[in-house]
């Protein structure tokens, strides 16, 4: 469903390296998990899979589609669940949502139907009609995953998804993630909640210094260390890294 | 301990123009200078205008031997301009600010939050009014060369320091109503925009009217040298005092001078504290009260939520409309032209006189002429098309979100020149409904003006663009910022008003100096308008949406 092949992205004119030479693979079907210590390379990654940045060198396919030679056939085959969300407040959450059905081409039906379900799911039906600056951080969240949602994406990436949201809409969203594998799709996201990637996800890869460190099931990360917890995993990982 | 109202200030200045460190990301030294030396060029010409300008009216009121009449206009335009935009700039830049919740958090007072606003407005205001008065001080000295000294140009320093702020407190002072209002009632936002038209509105038809009382009472038909030679300066010495005080500190004599500047000096002082008293006692509760979360009277079933689908660009351009409209910022800032148009066209309707002169005068003049006319105050307003200006960098945060969507910059950009050409109707249509109505332009010309004038300003929507669609302003913390602290959008202002300055040569021209029908002139505007359609339009489409995809946001 999305490869990754040799991407590399840097900044300040090649001085920083955000992503260097990074090599994925996620199966259709799975929930995927990107972790990695703050500025290691995980947001700067996701704007790279989702076409908001633009790679040094490197490929980015989604379900067969380059992201460079056809981004938008690439793009319409993602949900993108952004990490902040202070963006055109003066719209309501209504106009929001039909401008993002417009740009993915969903019918009314098909419109009015993921509506009616996200919106109930998330408890935001009463805040649809406001407009986005009123929203807490955690409502926004919501519109944005019920956007993102809308035209039933086979790809869906969410960056660092479950920041702001209340127990009751983590857990919705964790049944949703789940639903949403099972139905044939894909998750991809990042987070920093280890407890949420080591009981949901498949696979995860752990990123540091804009590397993947580690990739695989947690057994196979596990290699042989029996009862170790991803934290453990990921703090000798990261660590490891660091003294490098 | 350092003055907080400075360190206030100093954070706001750094945040605001990136003075702690740009991003690492650079343009190429060659373009940058190439942009910079086509900005200046182009300044250059129109500061040029100006002093020529200028200079016509300093040595008619040299031959009229009212020199100083030269000096106390340009000083009552720089404080009447500065007092009727800084309304608009006040509003965005002291109440509708994004740090707003910041700041109220932090341990500082109202007054010190205010003091540092008000100090960025200042020096923005500041660089306006040097353009202005340092030139005609010049002028002035050149003209009146026994008045040209050391002395002279020192004390026309310290005035074109000072000039802004009482307007600009003026302004802060007058748009207080507004905002106490604005925080009682239910859809602030809206209340806000409409209240601060209906304000620069007001101001603009009393001054009007008062000019108008004016010449009623002058038997002269000499309009102009009557304005100069009995009324302007007694009127501004009785009406605004420092206006007077102003241009007497400068070109006064002796002892003159010396009370006038510390006349001034003492208003100026005044007139800050005063304000910063008073915005002491409301700005932290009207800052409050435009962060508080209203919510809507009316829910909306889930199911109801879903519109009618549309086409992306469609959705492109009316995510544009809705966003432009719901802003008090972007609203006065962006559809100043139309305001400008409806003043127009209400204007004649306070002096009978004046509207009968202009209605003879239409009747009296052939009906391409009158369309040409028509088609070029349609052009010139779409030269301060600034919703068009900084179409792009308006987006904001907001561009990162249409970045990973599964639309194409072309396409992004053809919406965001739809959107900029269909603005320039907020004014066009004004004008053919008030040319008609109130200067009695017969239907055919009126019509064929206003699709000239569309034509034309749809040409000039292109070249208003592409400075901003190549190097968008992303980073503001408030509204105003990307639309007046954007020098891409004054370069492409610039562009737009050569382009018009071209088309008008060429019809002027084909008028002027030929033996061709009057028509021949609408017909040729109408070419050259068509076909910078049909060059501008693709060129920057190609261009911006090549550089809008390699924009990091």
């Amino acid at each position: 469903m999305l490869k990754i092949e040799n991407l590399v992205k840097s900044y300040s004119g090649g001085k920083v390296r955000a992503v260097d030479c990074i090599n994925l693979e996620v199966k259709k079907g799975e929930i995927f998990g990107f972790i990695g210590p703050n500025g290691a390379g995980k947001t700067t990654t996701i704007k790279l899979v989702t076409g908001i940045l633009k790679p040094d060198s490197g490929s980015i396919t989604v379900d067969g589609f380059d992201m460079q030679s056809r981004p938008i056939e690439a793009k319409g085959r993602i949900g993108f669940v952004p990490d902040t969300h202070d963006a055109w407040d003066r719209l309501t959450g209504r106009e929001y949502l039909n401008f993002i059905g417009d740009i993915y081409g969903v019918e009314r039906e098909e419109r009015r139907a993921a509506l009616e379900k996200y919106l109930e799911m998330f408890e935001i039906a009463d805040a649809v009609g406001d407009q986005l600056r009123t929203y807490s951080h955690g409502m926004r969240q919501k519109l944005m995953l019920t956007a993102a949602l809308m035209h039933r994406p086979p790809l869906w990436i969410l960056d660092e998804p479950l920041t702001g949201l209340d127990p009751r809409s983590a857990h919705a969203l964790k049944k949703e993630m789940r639903a949403h594998c099972d139905g044939g799709n894909t998750v991809f996201f990042s987070t920093h909640v280890l407890e949420v990637a080591e009981k949901l996800c498949d696979r995860v890869a752990i990123i540091d210094n804009g590397r993947i460190v580690a990739v695989g099931s947690l057994d196979e990360l596990r290699a042989g260390k029996v009862g170790e917890s991803l934290e453990g995993l990921f703090l000798r990982l990261t660590g490891e890294s660091d003294e490098k | 301990m350092k003055n907080k109202t400075f360190v206030l200030f100093k954070a706001q200045l750094t945040a605001r123009f990136a003075l702690g460190g740009r991003d690492g990301k650079r343009a190429k030294p060659i373009v940058t200078a190439v942009a910079v030396v086509a900005i200046a060029a182009l300044a250059a010409v129109y500061v040029g205008l100006y002093c020529l300008a200028v200079d016509a009216l300093t040595r008619a009121a040299v031959a009229m031997e009212y020199p100083d009449i030269a000096y106390d206009l340009v000083i009552a335009a720089v404080m009447a301009i500065c007092f009727l935009f800084g309304i608009p700039v006040v509003l965005s830049n002291l109440f509708l600010v994004r740090d707003g919740e910041l700041l109220s958090s932090l341990p500082v007072t109202p007054g010190q939050i205010f003091s540092s606003k008000f100090l960025l407005v200042y020096l923005g205001e500041l660089v306006l009014t040097a353009i202005f008065v340092l030139p005609a001080t010049v002028i002035y000295a050149v003209r009146v060369p026994e008045v040209a000294s050391l002395w002279f140009f020192l004390r026309a320093l310290y005035v074109t320091l000072l000039l802004p702020a009482i307007p600009l407190l003026g302004a802060a002072i007058v748009v207080i109503p507004v905002m106490l209002i604005a925080s009682k009632v239910r859809r602030r936002e809206l209340f806000i925009t409409v209240g601060s038209l209906l304000l620069v509105g007001a101001m603009f038809i009393l001054q009007l009217r008062l000019q108008s009382m004016l010449d009623a009472s002058v038997e002269n038909a000499d309009l102009f040298g009557n304005l100069l030679k009995n009324n302007f300066s007694r009127l501004s010495a009785i009406a605004i005092p420092p206006m007077s005080w102003a241009s007497n500190g400068v070109y006064g004599g002796g002892l003159t001078s010396v009370m006038s500047l510390a006349c001034f000096t003492l208003a100026v002082i005044v007139c800050f504290f005063a304000a910063r008293g008073i915005m002491s006692l409301i700005y932290r509760n009207s800052l409050r009260s435009l962060l508080e979360n209203r919510r809507a009277a009316r829910r909306i079933p889930s199911a109801q939520a879903a519109a009618e689908p549309t086409s992306p660009l469609s959705a492109i351009i009316r995510r544009e409309w809705q966003t432009l409209l719901r802003s008090p910022s972007w609203v006065l800032n962006g559809l100043t032209g139309g305001l400008i148009a409806l003043l127009f066209m209400i204007l004649p309707l306070f002096e009978n006189e004046t509207r009968l002169a202009f209605v003879s005068l239409v009747s009296a003049l052939d009906p391409s002429l009158l369309a040409v006319v028509l088609a070029g105050a349609i052009g010139l307003l779409s030269c301060v098309n600034a919703a068009a200006s900084s179409v792009v960098s308006r987006q904001g945060a907001g561009f990162r979100i249409l970045k990973s969507l599964p639309i194409s910059y072309e396409k992004i950009c053809l919406g965001y020149l739809i959107f900029g050409s269909e603005v320039c109707l907020t004014w066009a249509i004004p004008l053919l409904v008030g040319s008609v109505a109130v200067l009695g332009l017969p239907i055919l010309p009126a019509l064929g003006g206003t699709v000239l004038g569309l034509v034309v300003s749809t040409g000039m929507t292109a070249a208003m663009s592409i400075v901003d669609m190549l190097r968008p302003k992303l980073d503001w913390t408030n509204e105003a910022e990307p639309i007046k602290q954007n020098i891409g959008g004054l370069a492409g202002m610039i562009l737009s008003i050569a382009l018009l300055a071209v088309i008008g040569l060429a019809v002027y021209f084909v008028m002027a100096h030929t033996t061709l029908p009057l028509f021949a002139g609408y017909a040729v505007g109408m070419v050259l308008g068509l076909a910078s359609i049909g060059i501008l339009w693709p060129l920057t489409i190609k261009k911006a949406a090549k550089r809008l995809e390699s924009i990091d946001c």
